[in-house]
Parts: structure tokens; sequence; C-alpha cells
């Protein structure tokens, strides 16, 4: 039953993400993909975040945080950036390597990071509080609780 | 994403509140960024995003957590407690502000994205205001032991 389980589970999963993989250009396109087909998105609406490399009035220099990790020049109006600030981009890809800013969402550098650094300490606490309940049995390969209502 | 800490502490809540496995609640809370391996994928300039997103996704996340609990004795209430965990994340991910897009909530029936874009992932004060109600359910709790 656990075999069962397990296989069904495994394949339905390896499934999702084979189908996900393949129509992933045609339904979600990321830059990497839009890039490489610039004329089939020519005019229309993309999104994306990057870090702002430089800034020359409303002429932004943005590297991408996803592959390509490449340049991409946005025209951005009514929005105060800074180089270093982290942001997300929806606009529309007029030119190749070019976007004309709708909507931006703008984090300063020292937000962004923060994130990760709160991030940090939940790694210890969750993996404390699961191995104060639960130890792992090689020989059955199953976790064992180590008391009730832990 | 709301940072980690704030998806572990909504997990420990959730699992003192309703009396479940604490532990199993919290590892739950943490299964649906089991995606941001692509994190280093991406710094090895290897495109996995089609690949790996259906991990952040209910149904991606139901099958890890079946699979996850297939190592516990009790499977079912193991698969329970994770899918209560994985529940908080999908909750305080569904608020976080994006210039579009959101949450593949249907997929695979669906491409249809879904969030209410009302807290940007940078504010630190939802990761306050967690951890206070954390350390104040948690003296709450110690108090009642006694």
């Amino acid at each position: 039953m656990k075999k069962m389980i397990v296989t069904l589970a495994f394949l339905a999963l390896l499934s999702l993400m084979a189908y996900s993989s393949y129509e992933h250009n045609e339904r979600d396109p990321d830059m990497d993909y839009i890039l490489a087909n610039y004329e089939k998105f020519e005019g229309k609406e993309v999104h994306f975040g990057g870090k702002v490399m430089e800034v020359n009035g409303t002429e932004v220099k943005i590297e991408l945080m996803e592959p390509p990790y490449d340049y991409v020049n946005v025209t951005i109006k009514n929005a105060s950036i800074e180089k270093g600030d982290i942001v997300e981009i929806l606009g529309i890809l007029d030119g190749k390597r070019h976007v004309t800013a709708e909507k931006v969402l703008i984090s300063k550098r020292w937000k962004y990071n923060l994130i990760f650094i709160r991030s940090l300490p939940a790694i210890p606490f969750a993996l404390y509080l699961f191995f104060k309940s639960w130890r792992f049995n090689l020989k059955k390969f199953v976790f064992e609780e180590r008391r009730k209502n832990a | 994403m709301p940072d980690w800490t704030t998806h572990v502490i909504a997990g420990w809540i959730t699992g003192k509140a309703t009396k479940m496995n604490v532990a199993l609640v919290v590892v739950g809370s943490l299964l649906p960024d089991l995606f941001k391996i692509q994190l280093i994928f991406n710094a090895l300039k290897i495109n996995t995003h089609g690949f790996l997103n259906p991990l952040h996704t209910p149904i991606g996340t139901i099958l890890i957590a079946l699979l996850i609990a297939t190592l516990f004795p009790q499977i079912k209430e193991a698969f329970l407690f994770l899918i209560a965990g994985t529940s908080t994340h999908y909750f305080l991910d569904f608020f976080l502000e994006h210039v579009t897009g959101g949450m593949k909530l249907l997929f695979p029936f669906s491409w249809r994205e879904y969030q209410i874009h009302l807290v940007s992932s940078d504010n630190y004060w939802v990761t306050v205001i967690a951890l206070t109600i954390g350390i104040t359910l948690y003296f709450i709790c110690k108090k009642m032991k006694k």
C-alpha cells in the first residue's frame, strides 16, 4: 500500500513538472524565453524583477534576477529609483531589451536583503522543533515519535 | 513570499491553537517554498522555472506532503498535519503584493493566477506581528500547563 502511494504520488508529481516545463513558455513565459523570442512579444505586456544598475533620468538599466541575467532598459516615469534598488516591473516590451513601465514595485536593497536575513532563524527553529519530536529509524526507514504530545 | 520565520511562526501558532503535531505543521508551512531550490539552479545559470514551479502550487504541495507522510507511521495523520501547515503558507502568500500575477491555485487545470496584492514582501511588520502573537501564545500555553 505504502509503496503504491509513493509510486503514484511520485509519478503524478513528475508528470505535473513535465507538463509545466512543456507548457511554460506558451502559458507563462519568463524573460529567458521572451528575450530569445523578442518578435513574438513585441508590443505585449511583460513582467520581471531585477536590480537597478544605472539610472539616467527616466531611463533605468535593470539586471534581471533570473535567467538569462541580462540587462533590460526600462523607461520609468514618476518613480524615485536609485541604483541598487530591487524592482518588479510590469510594462510593454517596445524594443529589443526595452520596456516602458506601467507599474513598478520598488524595494530598497537593505529591505530586500532583510527578507533573507529574517528567514535564516526559521531553518534551525524548524529543525529543532522537528527533531525534538521525531527521530529517524534507518532500519525501518520511518520517523518515530520521541514522546507523545510533542 | 513572506520570510520563512513568518511562515514557521504561523505554522507553530496553527499547530498549537488546534492541538495538532506542531513539528509537522511547521514543516508543512515551509513545504511550498521547496521550489526555491531553483535559486541554486539560477546561480548555475540553469533555467528550471517551468519544471520546478508546480512545487509552489496546491496540487504539487499535496503530492510532496503525501510523499513525506509515507515516512511516518500514521500516514493519514502526518499528511493532514503537513497540509494544515501548507495551508497557512498559501494563506500568507495570498496577500503578497506583486506588479501582476500571483499563485496558480488551480494548476494544472488552469494557469490563472490569484493574489490579493496587499502586503509588500519586504514589509517586516508582518514578521514583528507574527513574532508578537507567537511569543504571547507561547507564554499563555506555558501558563496553562502550570
